[in-house]
Parts: structure tokens; C-alpha cells; sequence
């Protein structure tokens, strides 16, 4: 194996201030005041898992009450308020910060550079992030008001009007609902702005865009997807502040306001979103399985031609969430087109992704692992999805537990196993130190059996009519047994964070000294120490194919015998 | 395996071909703000002919030709300034700035005199019909301040020929208003809450709707900032 190519001298200055500063002001210095990428890239991550256990017990605590038939761990309000806050939460609060994470730690080190293109502009994006899940939470601490309608909202975290406005929604939780959302959204934005400035502005000399690594071309899809597809709720969710403080009538139907407006541009937001947060797993899987397949990626130009065109049709599909809406046949006709349409580009990725595989010297360690699961359980996702993208089809089990297990396997099948891929493989350069593979492996199998005892069942529970959103039901439909099993689900999946909590902390303290390049990779990051200095590379490096670091270490067999440049 | 000598030869490192990252920032930031204001306008066009009762725009809305007037070319002058920044001569920039924030002041003031009227006179405001509510919407929010004024008056015609809702008491009522013009304003006060997020570092000097001397003027104080980094580099590289 070759040593570090780039070497590294030591700065001097940053240590002696730091040991002069005291403890608590070099924290401050270095992680309050920070503009350091890679800092923010972990508060971000650190802030994700966070909310996520939230958000994880929250799920818990929906699938406790819905455990048994007429069961009351929950009062009928306070199952409201949690599913609200698991959606709201999971979503905006878990994969938006975590994706930020990502992007903001390994795309100056992926393109050979010594930040983001707009460094303050990053720490602004995060402080926005983090203070919306707390404004979001402080909703628990709101007054109860006369009516008992404070505390957390309850509308959902599609929070349909006109159901939001003032009449039906009293109170201020659903303020705190918008507000908040409103917050990370501007964040999200402008850290979208830095994924792309950053991206097409700061590469490595030799970098072209053809040489990009493909993590940081989906990053710049999901960066156009977040530019284009937030402001609708933002745009949404002023009109309806407007509604509930002004007395503007944009959803309110007495006054020939539009209920269904409110779903089209929550949903114009919706379906983007939900690639926003899948395609940074593609991006994870892709930069994991061709080091562990010891292959470049099988059909470099056709991933990145798939990740733009998923970019741009989903944008088009957000109306198949509205079949049962009574939209006219000729749109649910062109929705439910547009979305089989984005089965083709991801068909592509995932034959690329197995073609990768196919004779490669494949290493089954903890990262890889996760990515053959979500290999199987995207498949099915994606299989259920274009299920229901049948529009006869969906309009039968749209609003049923069919359409939570789909979504479920996308996210926790789908996104979920990719992130902790990236944890595993990412953890050795951005700490030093290895996670340990035992642990890893209990963690994948219990999460990866827990997961599918938990949601397996759940189709059939839909399939069985089962209807989402509700708080109890009767016993005798026979969904007694699913939802039973599911629960334990959840016990085996909490089990697996567990292991994982505890490998973390474990790895932290005592785990295995990672060395530079512990995979043996060959894309930049893997160039640096572990963790990276504060300036990433000490000279910048020049890049002559797509896999820089393997034409340093064999350089007999470079990648421009076979690459067009 | 084979030996150096017969290696094949490396491909020359050419330049990745960079774009500039001020530029690249703002033409983010008005793809985020065009995403923005087209749901804004959505929303208008869709109720247009929906209100069930009130003032309908035909009957309280006037084209305003000097705002008009007024409007338009501070969009002229603020590129002027743009194009002087770059001769390098203060006193000119500083004219036409002036010229610039005095045609702005001129068409803000057009704008209170309207509402006072709309407001007091009209009794048209955001809670008396749909189409108040979607009329001080997009004109507070300056319908899309990204856009140059020109698209908008090809947007705005059309809605002239847009269905009108059947609860309407006359044909083509909303449609007829001549609001298409007038409504786009320069924007001194920054209350959008995107750019209110904090991009005002990379939009730094640009008067919003006059998105090409904004990127110019923003280019300016991108090649400043970059100058400063790069000493910033020289200095970490020792």
C-alpha cells in the first residue's frame, strides 16, 4: 500500500492557541464559532442522530399504542401530536441536517479543496437547522392555552389545510409547526447554495467535471432539487400564516379559498423531497460498493445521466399523493406515468450498482453489508412504489398501511441502512479510530431483522384495508397478529441503535487506530490523515483520473489507459 | 507488470475549468427565488375570478404609467452604476446610485398613495376576498423580484384569457385588471425570507430585481473576497 501522497506538515499557531485558550474557550472557538467544514459536518451528523432517537421513540410509542386492538397508551391527542412530531421530525430534523452532514464533510475533501465556497454562510445553514428542531420541540413547552389545544402540533407533517387554519387548528402549535419548518427550510437552502458553489467552483486542478467523483454529482442534483422544490412549502406555508394571522383566505374554503392547492404545493414539495433524501444514500452506496467490489463503478457517465434525469422527472409526480383527492382522470393518468418513469433511471442505477459487484473481489465488511441490504430492500421498495404509482391501484390503498410500510422501506430499507454505510466507512477518517466489526455486525443483523419484522407485516395490514393515521382499532380484521409483530419490531430495531450507540462510544475511546486509507480506496479523502487537518491538504492535489489515489498506488495499471479524459 | 520506462504517459493536468463561485451563488439564489415567487403567482392566476364578493380588480385598479415609468428604468440606472463600477469612476457610480434610489423612493411613494386608496377608499384588503388576499401577497412580496420586469408584462397579459370561475358576476372581471404592470418594484427593504437567510453576503449591492447588475456588482466583491483567500492559503501553506 502506498503511503500518504500528500504530505502533511504540521501548522503551527492553531495547537499553541489552543492549549493557551483553556478548555472551554477553545470549545466555543472551535465548535460554536466554528466555520470549518468538517466540524459543521459533524454537528450536523451529531444533531441528526440526536433527533433521530427522538424521532425513533416517538415511532416506538405509535407502535406501542397500536400494539393491540382499543389499546390506550396514548390518548387519541397525544397520538396525534406524535405521529406529527416522528414525520416532522424524521424528515426535516434527521435526513435533512444528516444529508447536510454528508455533503459538508466529504465534498471539500471528495474535490480536493480546503472548504465550502461560502464558509459563514455554512455555519448559518446549520444554526438555522439546529434552532428549528429546537423551536419545534419548544412547542412542547408552549402553554396549553384555554382550549388545551397548545403543546406539540397534531396535524400531521403534511399538516393539510384547511384543517391548519385557525378555525379547526386554535392555539399555537401549528405556528410553531410552520415557523420552525420555515427556519430549516432557509438553511437547507443555503447549504444547497454551497453544495453547488462548492462543487462547480472549487475542484482540484484536473478535477473536471467529468472526473467528479459521482457522490458530489447526486449531491448537486439533490442541491438543484432542494433549490427548486422548498420554496413551494415555504411559499405555502406563508400563505397560510397569512391565513391564520391576516385573515387572507387562501385555504379557506368558506371564502372560495382551495383546500386542494394546499396538497398540490405541499406535494410539489413533498415528491422532490423524498429524492432529496434517497439520492444521498445512492451517492453513499455508490462511493462504498466499488472500493469493497475492489471495481471502479460499473457505467460512470449512465449514474450520473440517471441521477440528473431522477433530478428532473421528480419534480413532475409529485399529484400520484393525490389520487384520492379526485384529481381528472388525464392527470392521474400523466402522474402516474411521470412516476413509473422514474423507475427507469433507478432500474439503471441498481443494475450499475450490481454490474459493479459481478466478479469484483467482493469483502463483506460492516459498510458493504449495509449496502447489499439496501440493494434488496430499495428493490422492493421501489417495487411497492410503482405498485401504487398504478393509479386504480393506489386510489385502493392510498391512505392504508401499505403505503407506510412502502415508505418506511424506502427511508429506513432504503436511506437508513445507506447512512449507517457511510458511518461505517466515514467513522475511521473523520475520528482515526476503526468502529468495531463485530458490534457492526450485530448492529446490521439486528436492525436489518428488526426492520423487516416491523415492517413486513405492515403491507399486509394495508393490503387488509388497515387505514393509516389512526389511533386505535376495533379487534376481529384481522390485523391484530401484524401489528403485534411489528411492535417487537421495533424492540429488536431499538436493540440494534443500541449496539450502535454503544460501538460509537466504545470506537471513540477505545477502537482500533485507522491509519490514512484503511478500505485501501482511491478517492482523495483517503489521501489525508484521519481525522483531516484543519486545512484538509497541505498542498492541493492535482487529479489525472477518476480514482486519484489509485495511480499513485499502482501505478502500472493507471485509469487513463481505459478513461477518456 | 510492466516497468516505468513503458508506462503509458499521463494525461496533462489541465484546468478543471472552475466556474466563478459568486456567480454561481447567485444564480442559486434566483433559481430558489424564481421557485419561490412562480408559487405566489400560482396562486394569484388561480384565483383569479374566484372572489365571491368584494371589489373585484376592474373595478379599484388603475395602470399606473409613471410608477411604471419609474420602475423600469432604475432597473436602466442600477446597470449604469454597475457599468460605471467598472470605469473605475466614483462620482458617476455614485450618480447614478442616486438616480437610482431616488426613482425607487419616487415609485415606494406612488406605491403608499395607491394603498392608502386600495386601503381606505376601496376597502380592499388581504381579508376581503381572495382576490385581496392574492393581490397584497404578490404585490408585497414584489411578485418575482428576480425576474426582469419585461417577463413579467408578457406573464401578466395572459391572464386575461384565463377561465374565470362561475361564481364571477361578470365575464373576464379579474381578468381584465391591468395589473400587469407597475407591481414589481425595487426592493430596498430585503423582508423575503429566503434572501433574509443570509445570502445577503453573497447578494451583497445587488437591488433585487436587477438580477444582471446585481451578479456584476456581486462579482466585484466576489474577486475582492477572493483575493483575500487567497492570501489566506498562501499563509496556511507557509
Amino acid at each position: 500500500m502506498a503511503s500518504v501522497p500528500y504530505p502533511v506538515e504540521n501548522l503551527h499557531g492553531h495547537a499553541a492557541i489552543r492549549k493557551r485558550a483553556g478548555f472551554w474557550a477553545s470549545f466555543v472557538d472551535e465548535w460554536i464559532f466554528t466555520v470549518d467544514h468538517k466540524h459543521l459536518g459533524l454537528m450536523y451528523i451529531i444533531v441528526a442522530l440526536l433527533f433521530f432517537v427522538v424521532a425513533g421513540l416517538q415511532g416506538a410509542a405509535i407502535r406501542i399504542q397500536l400494539m393491540y386492538p382499543n389499546n390506550t397508551f396514548l390518548s387519541p391527542q397525544t397520538f396525534n401530536r406524535v405521529f406529527t412530531m416522528h414525520g416532522t421530525t424524521m424528515v426535516f430534523f434527521v435526513g435533512m441536517p444528516f444529508i447536510a452532514g454528508v455533503a459538508n464533510y466529504l465534498i471539500p475533501l471528495m474535490i480536493g479543496t480546503r472548504d465550502m465556497a461560502f464558509p459563514r454562510l455554512n455555519a448559518l445553514g446549520f444554526w438555522l437547522s439546529l434552532f428549528g428542531g429546537i423551536l419545534l420541540y419548544s412547542s412542547y413547552l408552549a402553554w396549553a392555552g384555554p382550549a388545551g389545544t397548545g403543546t406539540a402540533p397534531d396535524v400531521g407533517w403534511f399538516a393539510y389545510a384547511p384543517l391548519t387554519e385557525k378555525a379547526f387548528s386554535p392555539g399555537s402549535s401549528t405556528d410553531f409547526w410552520i415557523l420552525s419548518i420555515i427556519m430549516s427550510s432557509v438553511g437547507s437552502t443555503v447549504t444547497a447554495v454551497n453544495i453547488l458553489a462548492t462543487a462547480l467552483c472549487l475542484r482540484a486542478k484536473g478535477m473536471t467535471l467529468a472526473r467528479m467523483l459521482l457522490l458530489v454529482w447526486m449531491f448537486c442534483v439533490v442541491a438543484f432539487q432542494i433549490l427548486v422544490a422548498l420554496p413551494p412549502l415555504t411559499a405555502a406555508q406563508i400563505m397560510l400564516l397569512l391565513d391564520r394571522f391576516l385573515g387572507a383566505h387562501f385555504f379557506d374554503t368558506y371564502a372560495a379559498g382551495d383546500a386542494v392547492l394546499w396538497r398540490h404545493f405541499f406535494w410539489l414539495f413533498g415528491h422532490p423531497e423524498v429524492y432529496i433524501l434517497i439520492i444521498p444514500g445512492f451517492a453513499c452506496v455508490t462511493e462504498i460498493i466499488p472500493v469493497f467490489a475492489r471495481k471502479p463503478i460499473f457505467g460512470r457517465a449512465a449514474m450520473i445521466g440517471a441521477s440528473v434525469s431522477i433530478g428532473f422527472i421528480s419534480l413532475g409526480v409529485w399529484a400520484h399523493h393525490m389520487y384520492t383527492v379526485g384529481l381528472p382522470s388525464r392527470a392521474n393518468i400523466f402522474f402516474a406515468v411521470a412516476t413509473m418513469l422514474v423507475g427507469v433511471p433507478t432500474g439503471i442505477k441498481i443494475f450499475n450498482w450490481i454490474a459493479t459487484m459481478w466478479g469484483g473481489r467482493i469483502r463483506f465488511r460492516t459498510p458493504m453489508l449495509w449496502c447489499t441490504a439496501f440493494l434488496f430492500q430499495f428493490l422492493i421498495a421501489g417495487l411497492t412504489g410503482i405498485m401504487l404509482a398504478v393509479a386504480p391501484f393506489g386510489w385502493q390503498l392510498g391512505n392504508s398501511y401499505f403505503v407506510v410500510a412502502h415508505f418506511h422501506y424506502t427511508l429506513i430499507g432504503g436511506l437508513l441502512c445507506t447512512l449507517f454505510a457511510g458511518v461505517y466507512y466515514c467513522f475511521p477518517k473523520a475520528t482515526g479510530r476503526m468502529l468495531s466489526e463485530t458490534l457492526g455486525k450485530w448492529h446490521f443483523w439486528l436492525l436489518i431483522i428488526g426492520f423487516h419484522v416491523t415492517f413486513d407485516d405492515l403491507h399486509i395490514a394495508g393490503l387488509l384495508a388497515m387505514p393509516r393515521r389512526i389511533y386505535t382499532y376495533p379487534a376481529g380484521r384481522g390485523w391484530e397478529g401484524f401489528n403485534y409483530f411489528s411492535t417487537w419490531g421495533v424492540a429488536i430495531q431499538g436493540v440494534a441503535i443500541l449496539i450502535f450507540v454503544w460501538n460509537v462510544l466504545d470506537s471513540l475511546i477505545r477502537g482500533k487506530k485507522a491509519g490514512n486509507d484503511p478500505w485501501d480506496a482511491w478517492t482523495l479523502e483517503w489521501g489525508t490523515p484521519s481525522p483531516p487537518p484543519a486545512y484538509n491538504f497541505a498542498t492541493l492535489p492535482e487529479v489525472r483520473s477518476s480514482r486519484p489515489l489509485w495511480y499513485l498506488k499502482h501505478p502500472e495499471d493507471p485509469d487513463w489507459k481505459y478513461e477518456q479524459a | 507488470m510492466s516497468t516505468v520506462a513503458s508506462l503509458p504517459i499521463p494525461p496533462v493536468i489541465e484546468d478543471a475549468h472552475n466556474f466563478d463561485r459568486g456567480k454561481v451563488g447567485l444564480i442559486c439564489l434566483i433559481l430558489t427565488e424564481v421557485s419561490l415567487f412562480s408559487i405566489f403567482v400560482t396562486a394569484y392566476l388561480f384565483f383569479i375570478g374566484k372572489s365571491t364578493s368584494g371589489p373585484q380588480p376592474a373595478d379599484v385598479l388603475t395602470l399606473p404609467v409613471w410608477a411604471t415609468i419609474c420602475l423600469l428604468s432604475s432597473s436602466l440606472t442600477a446597470e449604469l452604476a454597475a457599468r460605471s463600477l467598472h470605469t473605475g469612476l466614483k462620482g458617476r457610480v455614485q450618480l447614478w446610485l442616486g438616480i437610482t434610489i431616488l426613482l425607487g423612493a419616487e415609485f415606494l411613494r406612488q406605491t403608499a398613495v395607491e394603498w392608502n386608496k386600495l386601503i381606505h377608499t376601496d376597502h380592499l384588503t388581504i381579508a376581503t376576498n381572495v382576490f385581496g388576499t392574492t393581490y397584497y401577497l404578490v404585490a408585497t412580496t414584489r411578485r418575482n423580484p428576480c425576474v426582469h420586469p419585461r417577463t413579467e408584462r408578457q406573464i401578466f397579459p395572459d391572464a386575461r384569457h384565463l377561465p374565470v370561475g362561475s361564481n364571477n358576476s361578470g365575464p373576464l372581471r379579474d381578468g381584465n385588471a391591468p395589473i400587469a404592470f407597475g407591481r414589481v418594484r425595487p426592493d430596498e427593504d430585503g423582508d423575503d425570507p429566503v434572501r433574509g437567510a443570509g445570502n445577503a453576503k453573497i447578494a451583497r449591492g445587488v437591488n433585487r430585481h436587477q438580477s444582471v447588475a446585481g451578479i456584476e456588482l456581486s462579482v466585484v466583491a466576489q474577486s475582492h473576497r477572493n483575493c483575500l483567500l487567497q492570501r489566506r492559503h498562501r499563509r496556511i501553506r507557509g
